[in-house]
């Protein structure tokens, strides 16, 4: 009995010089939690209540641009690149944040954001399509969606009968209030999973390279924020394994045959609407 | 825990026949008396390495950090029945044994849980209830062999009426140290509340009759303390740590016993009081009270999942039971594993062991508690829906032991026993 009772310190002291070895409770996701592609009518609605929510408090950190002409300009060249990633059922919003950092956000439902410190640090618009594509593919792939486990309604007979245990608005509003720090702290803090990065990266690359923007465009941003963040302590760092990432992105251009393609990079329409 | 050694042993005792010994009341002999959980009961109660839904407040507070934002787990209704049969208890005039059943059923709902992010951890709140009996039976066996020469027991009945339920209700709290190492803690408000009534009437075949019944209620207020420790080493390794006891901190207990023996022609003493039955008024009667409070172990748990994929896990537990009172040190076991055959229907099995706490049964010694080790086994399925899932399951336990069912007397029934429970719940989050 002794030796048990003098294994729980051991246990405990062992558990936390591992504890840097995390890995986040992947594995006791069950498939009935994973496998949703979170996409019927009662899913998409309340995806885009939650980001119509989360857009909000974006914008409780940030203020939005007063400059029509360049919101306007990113908004048109996001939902042209929307045209192409896939989601028709979903209505996009782009705006600018005033704000140094050089960071974008996006919030499920289709709002996103991009800095006006990125929009400096860019050269042309393919860089600026190759930004809103990867933040696109984010909402695309609806990973905050899937990481948040964000559903509708249940709409079914069995569920209604699990509801009356204890679902109820408040319930259901407390829980969403929840859902929404973490999705705050996703974007603002924690950053995604590598594994969404590389694969908003790959997306991103696919949906403005079928725009015709030049699909290189993202990496030589990449290359050049990665630069920057080595002086500017502002950037968050919402890309955190750069060498992995580009690893991944020079793969994808390699796999699609996309190295060497030259397609648009709009430079001078993009310095007549951002930085004239 | 102790065994109340009342006086009715005296007046059982008094009758050289097969008489209920009182030890065979409530079910104290197991500790593991009702699987809780709806996912848990399914894995046969190995869950102190999953424990991530509110049922983990019971099995390991310190898994639910891995539960969503906000879970509800309830079960709708569980169905418990227990059938003990000693075997060969009585022997009828013609010399044939017969064998002696007690049955027990109850239908409640056994575990409500809640658990939802407060703070920087997650805030449980559950109601369980592990251990209920209630049994109500009426029972006569006729032409049954006595102690008085050439005048059998022409009927012998049987009533019971018991009821016997344990609840624990209280907050958790789970905290994430790291990603992969959380800590957690439960206070458990326990309550127990026990009724026995039991009334055995011998009616002789010369007339004579020998009546107790007997009248026990005990009610115990106390607090369950749990501790846990939740880490994942590896990718697709969980490793779960609790210890639990249960503290007693007032007992409300109190027995009547009335008695009428007018079987023998001779007086006899009774609490040092001389008691004349064959004067028509005499009867006995007694009521005590007193405070005395249950003992019991310090357990300890140590599980292991491993999660092969998103489909299938395993899971294992060995629980260990420290040595209290006249109770044994012992451990018990369980396995389960879980399979989701289409993203939308999982099963669960599971084996258990359900070991009596009580020495074995020894042929020199009279009155001892009965021991019997039953092993289980449980089964469930689960349908998912978006935030829901219901649950059907049940388990079955079996086991065999000895017992002395008469009292004062050295001899030893085989004892069998089979448990069944089968429940309804739904689960919910957020």
């Amino acid at each position: 009995m002794n030796k048990i009772i003098r294994f729980i310190p051991a246990l405990l002291i062992i558990g936390i010089i591992f504890v840097n070895f995390a890995f986040a409770g992947e594995a006791r996701k069950r498939i009935s939690a994973t496998s949703s592609d979170y996409s019927d009518v009662s899913d998409i609605e309340a995806e885009i209540r939650f980001g119509r929510e989360l857009a909000a408090r974006i914008l409780g950190n940030y203020k939005l641009l007063d400059d029509e002409k360049i919101n306007r300009y990113v908004n048109l060249v996001g939902k042209g690149l929307a045209l192409y990633a896939g989601r028709p059922e979903i209505r996009y919003h782009f705006g600018v944040l005033d704000s140094d950092e050089i960071n974008a956000f996006a919030a499920p439902g289709g709002y996103i954001f991009i800095t006006r410190g990125a929009l400096m640090k860019m050269d042309n618009e393919a860089q600026l399509a190759g930004v809103l594509a990867h933040e696109i593919a984010h909402v695309v792939k609806k990973h905050v969606v899937k990481e948040l486990n964000i559903r509708g309604d249940e709409g079914s007979g069995a569920g209604g009968i699990a509801s009356l245990v204890g679902g109820s608005t408040g319930t259901l509003r407390v829980a969403l209030e929840q859902a929404l720090d973490d999705a705050a702290d996703i974007l603002f803090n924690k950053g995604y999973k590598i594994k969404d990065e590389i694969e908003a990266d790959r997306v991103g690359i696919l949906v403005a390279s079928v725009a015709g923007y030049d699909p290189s465009a993202l990496k030589e941003f990449l290359n050049s924020v990665k630069s920057f963040e080595k002086e500017d302590k502002t950037y968050k760092g919402e890309h955190p394994i750069f060498e992995v990432r580009m690893r991944e992105v020079n793969e994808t251009l390699r796999a699609h045959g996309l190295q060497d393609v030259k397609k648009a990079k709009a430079r001078e329409r993009f310095y007549e609407n951002i930085k004239k | 825990m102790k065994i109340s050694r009342s006086r009715i042993y005296y007046l059982v005792s008094c009758c050289l026949v097969f008489l209920v010994a009182p030890g065979v009341f409530a079910d104290d002999f197991h500790y593991v008396n009702m699987l809780v959980g709806n996912r848990a009961a399914g894995l046969g109660g190995a869950y102190t390495a999953l424990s991530d839904d509110p049922a983990g407040c019971y099995y390991n507070p310190a898994g639910i950090a891995f539960s969503p934002y906000i879970s509800l787990s309830a079960s709708v209704n569980a169905f418990s029945t227990s059938t003990k049969t000693y075997k060969d208890a009585m022997r009828d005039v013609n010399g044939n044994t017969l064998n002696w059943e007690q049955e027990s059923s109850s239908l409640l709902p056994n575990f409500f849980g809640m658990v939802r992010k407060f703070g920087p951890g997650k805030l449980g709140l559950s109601y369980a209830v592990p251990d209920s009996i209630r049994r109500q039976q009426k029972q006569a066996f006729h032409n049954i062999k006595s102690y008085l020469p050439d005048n059998p027991i022409e009927t012998y009945t049987i009533n019971i009426n018991d009821n016997d339920e344990t609840y624990l209700f209280g907050p958790s709290y789970a905290y994430e140290v790291s990603d992969s190492f959380t800590v957690g803690a439960t206070l458990y408000v326990y309550y127990r509340d026990m009724e026995v009534i039991r009334t055995q009437l011998l009616q002789f075949e010369q007339g004579q009759h020998y009546l107790i019944s007997y009248y026990d209620t005990k009610k115990d207020w106390g607090y369950k303390p749990i501790l846990g420790v939740m880490w994942e080493p590896l990718d697709k390794f969980a490793i779960g740590l609790s210890a639990s006891k249960i503290y007693v901190t007032s007992s409300d207990h109190e027995e009547q016993v009335i008695f009428r023996d007018t079987s023998s022609d001779v007086p006899y003493a009774i609490d040092s009081t001389i008691y004349d039955f064959s004067d028509t008024n005499t009867i006995y009667y007694s009521s005590l009270t007193d405070s005395e409070k249950d003992k019991f172990p310090l357990s300890i748990s140590l599980g292991l999942t491993y999660f092969a994929s998103s489909r299938l896990l395993f899971s294992g537990d060995i629980k260990y039971y420290e040595k209290v009172s006249d109770r044994e040190a012992f451990y018990n076991y369980s396995l389960g594993t879980e399979y989701y055959f289409t993203d939308s229907l999982a099963v669960r099995a599971g084996f258990f062991t359900d070991n009596a706490n009580t020495p074995s049964v020894s042929s020199s010694k009279v009155n001892q508690p009965e021991h019997v080790d039953i092993y289980g086994a449980s089964l469930s399925f689960t349908t998912f829906h978006k935030r829901s899932s219901i649950t059907l399951g049940m388990s079955y336990g079996f086991g065999k032991g000895e017992a002395q069912v008469v009292a004062d007397s050295t001899a030893i029934q085989d004892v069998e026993i089979r448990n069944f429970a089968a429940y309804l719940s739904a689960s919910y989050s957020y």
